[in-house]
């Protein structure tokens, strides 16, 4: 027994893991791709049909608006998470007064759960009674109340500040123990050879970190791609399907129009299109090593 | 040490996996929550003399206020008057009892019963998961509900639950207000946007409208949906019908569908007799502006003021409900009751259940407003509240509502279009109409097919 333990102490100390990631990741994933394959409600109707979800999505106009509108939403939520998360963690790496204090602050948005984050914004920002308007209109800055999540045009905008106040402390905190591995010397070295601190971030700070980026930046993609809960909870995919992320058409198409084969095409589509974004990011990445 | 450091991370290991499995739950999805300990259900074979068999009840009444305790009550009574039953209730807000129950039926969990409207009766028909429990009742019993509500519950001729109370659908507006303000029921809809223009006022004379004659749900759900269709059929135009030759078809494109359009057009947008933000108003909403002065109308229910009254008592007898009217006099009765799954664990228990809790849900009606489905309590109704006495009147004028195995796709088109058309992304209520028909008609025809 001691022997087989510690001859195989890897394999037994990662075999539960991989057991729980096939049945509640691989298994479900499989799942999905086998039900993309057929019209079924999952209960009583399998009739398969091939490739024939995946064609119709190319005409299917809900999806391709929601994939234009994923697209503007998580270029802007990643890099304002990217901007401000990296922005608070280079002062935070500095030896303020209250770094602790600012540390565990600065953390709470990612603490809070989505839904109650949500809900928190939909009555901050409501027309008739939210503090935003009620203090904007005090401040004269505004003469009537907006309605922020239901203007075609503020709609996505408001969106899009929402989610990038709740995921930023992620890239933050990525970016702060990266910049913690950075040695010292190096900005020591950098000075005594008159290196301003603007070249000392862009050549020694960001090619330290780099490989750290490319995880957090793939991490907040993926995650941010497929988000649904704030979204739903906040204008549940409108006004006028402004901010209909894929998640949400995915969401109606499956549990509204009971269309599961449909629903699992445009989750095969999406795991594609996260997969790229990593390949291009991890390619991307490699390309300015060499 | 090498080797207790072994240890103690395989110890970890196993921890976390079994810790990650965690206890097996009967309960639905990620949304619900018991409000008892779960227990798997037993079957009325395998139950001792000494157990009790358990029946399972799952719907959102466990969750909302004050529902809960109604429910609770009869749940209570139903234990003692029948002691070989025990009930667990499976909390499930509204809006997830769809996902809920469709989860539940691809793993083969459904509880006994579900309470809710009839709207998902010819999906889930389809889907084989209900069956006709006519069978088990007496005709004279089944004679006792009101025949409008009983239809809700029945589909292609078969009985699949049975209705408790209805949840209705028509014109609740501010008596008081129209007193002072010296107007009459409105009775069509170019008279309803009259006077919501009238009660649009500024209250205290700052130069800001605190009061708006009308609310519209515009968030893009069922309840924006189902109240604009009600607004669809006092115009003469219902979204969904069954034609000559027994084809879906829809009336929203023509000129009777246009004025259903105009009418929430006007309102919102050409007058601004509606709160700014409509497309944000989801059901919450809608209280809070109806129960703040914020509002004067709005369709919903009696339950709708219900809910007002207990949110501010104020409000207790200002408020009434009247048919929607246009060129159609219509009201949607909208009954709630429990449906029963054809592979119910517990059979008789289930019921048993729905036969008693059909006859005593009177608390239902005289804490929340909503009618009683049983006609036996239509005098105790008509004394609990004045609005229950007006909507068990507009019984009468209740809409065929068709019963369709698409409505919710078709549910979310009206939505979406409804939202468009609040968010000003339409120049006209023309351009409105003509894009839901299309919109609609598309769904018809690939179930035409």
């Amino acid at each position: 027994m001691q022997k087989f333990l510690d001859k195989n102490f890897i394999l037994v100390f990662f075999l539960p893991t991989a057991i729980l990631s096939a049945v509640l990741i691989i298994y479900p994933m499989g799942y999905g791709i086998y039900i993309s394959f057929f019209d079924t409600n999952l209960v009583n109707k399998w009739d398969f049909v091939g490739l024939r979800n995946y064609i119709s999505l190319l005409s299917n106009k809900a999806f391709q608006q929601s994939l234009i509108v994923n697209v503007k939403y998580i270029v802007a939520v990643v890099s304002g998470h990217f901007l401000l998360g990296t922005i608070l963690a280079l002062n935070l790496n500095k030896n303020i007064k209250g770094r602790t204090v600012f540390r565990c602050l600065l953390m709470l948005p990612w603490l809070i759960p989505e839904v109650v984050f949500a809900v928190l914004f939909k009555w901050i920002l409501n027309p008739q009674y939210g503090i935003f308007n009620f203090t904007l209109m005090d401040l004269r800055l505004l003469d009537a109340p907006a309605s922020w999540l239901g203007d075609a045009k503020l709609a996505l905008p408001a969106v899009i500040l929402i989610s990038i106040m709740k995921g930023y402390p992620f890239v933050m905190i990525m970016v702060l123990a990266a910049l913690q591995t950075v040695p010292g010397q190096l900005y020591e070295a950098a000075e005594i050879d008159g290196c301003s601190s603007r070249s000392a971030f862009f050549h020694i700070t960001v090619p330290s970190i780099v490989p750290i980026l490319t995880v957090a930046l793939i991490l907040d993609t993926v995650n941010w791609f497929k988000h649904y809960t704030m979204v739903n909870i906040l204008t549940g995919g409108g006004p006028a399907n402004t901010t209909s992320l894929v998640s949400v058409t995915i969401y109606k198409t499956a549990f509204s129009s009971f269309k599961f084969g449909l629903a699992g095409a445009m989750a095969v589509i999406v795991f594609f299109i996260c997969y790229i974004f990593s390949w291009i990011y991890r390619r991307l990445t490699d390309e300015k090593k060499t | 040490m090498k080797k207790l450091c072994k240890i103690i991370s395989l110890l970890l290991a196993i921890v976390i996996v079994t810790s990650a499995c965690g206890s097996s739950s009967s309960t639905a999805g990620n949304n619900a929550a018991s409000s008892t300990e779960n227990a798997p259900a037993v079957s009325e074979d395998s139950a001792s003399p000494k157990e009790k068999t358990v029946l399972q009840i799952m719907g959102p009444w466990i969750v909302e206020s004050p529902e809960d305790k109604i429910l609770g009550g009869v749940v209570e009574s139903f234990e003692e008057a029948y002691p070989q039953y025990e009930v667990e209730l499976i909390g499930v807000p509204s809006a997830d009892v769809v996902t809920s129950v469709q989860s539940m039926a691809a793993s083969k969990t459904l509880p006994d019963l579900v309470i809710v409207n009839g709207a998902n009766n010819a999906a889930w028909k389809e889907m084989d998961i209900l069956e006709d429990i006519s069978g088990s009742f007496d005709q004279d019993f089944l004679d006792g509900f009101y025949p409008e509500m009983l239809k809700e519950f029945t589909y292609d001729g078969e009985l699949l639950g049975l209705p408790l109370c209805a949840a209705p659908f028509v014109l609740i507006l501010r008596k008081d207000l129209l007193d002072e303000a010296g107007l009459t029921v409105p009775e069509s809809f170019e008279e309803i946007v009259s006077v919501a223009q009238a009660l649009t006022v500024d209250k205290n004379g700052d130069g800001k409208t605190d009061r708006y004659g009308m609310t519209l749900m515009g968030f893009p759900d069922g309840n924006n949906s189902l109240r604009f269709t009600l607004a669809l059929f006092a115009a003469g135009a219902p979204d969904i019908y069954t034609d000559e030759n027994g084809k879906w078809a829809t009336k929203i494109g023509t000129p009777e569908g246009v004025r259903a359009f105009k009418f929430y057009y006007d309102l919102a947008i050409t007058n601004g007799s509606v709160p700014p933000g409509a497309t944000e108003v989801d059901y919450k909403t809608m209280v809070n502006l109806l129960s703040t002065d914020q509002a004067a109308m709005a369709i919903s229910g009696p339950h709708t003021i219900g809910t007002i009254v207990s949110q501010n008592p104020d409000m207790e007898g200002r408020f009434i409900a009247v048919p929607l009217i246009d060129k159609e006099t219509v009201a949607y009765l909208n009954p709630y009751g429990m449906i029963k799954f054809k592979d119910s664990p517990n059979y008789q228990g289930a019921v048993d259940f729905l036969q008693y809790a059909s006859q005593n849900f009177v608390e239902m009606t005289r804490v929340t407003k909503r009618p009683p489905s049983r006609i036996e309590l239509a005098d105790v109704a008509r004394e609990a509240a004045p609005e229950v006495a007006a909507i068990l009147d507009c019984a009468q004028y209740n809409i065929a509502y068709a019963k369709a195995p698409f409505r919710g796709e078709e549910s979310n088109v009206i939505a979406e279009h409804v939202n468009a058309m609040l968010a000003g992304m339409f120049k006209s209520p023309e351009e409105a109409a003509e894009a839901t028909a299309q919109a609609v008609q598309e769904v018809l025809d690939a179930n035409n097919n």
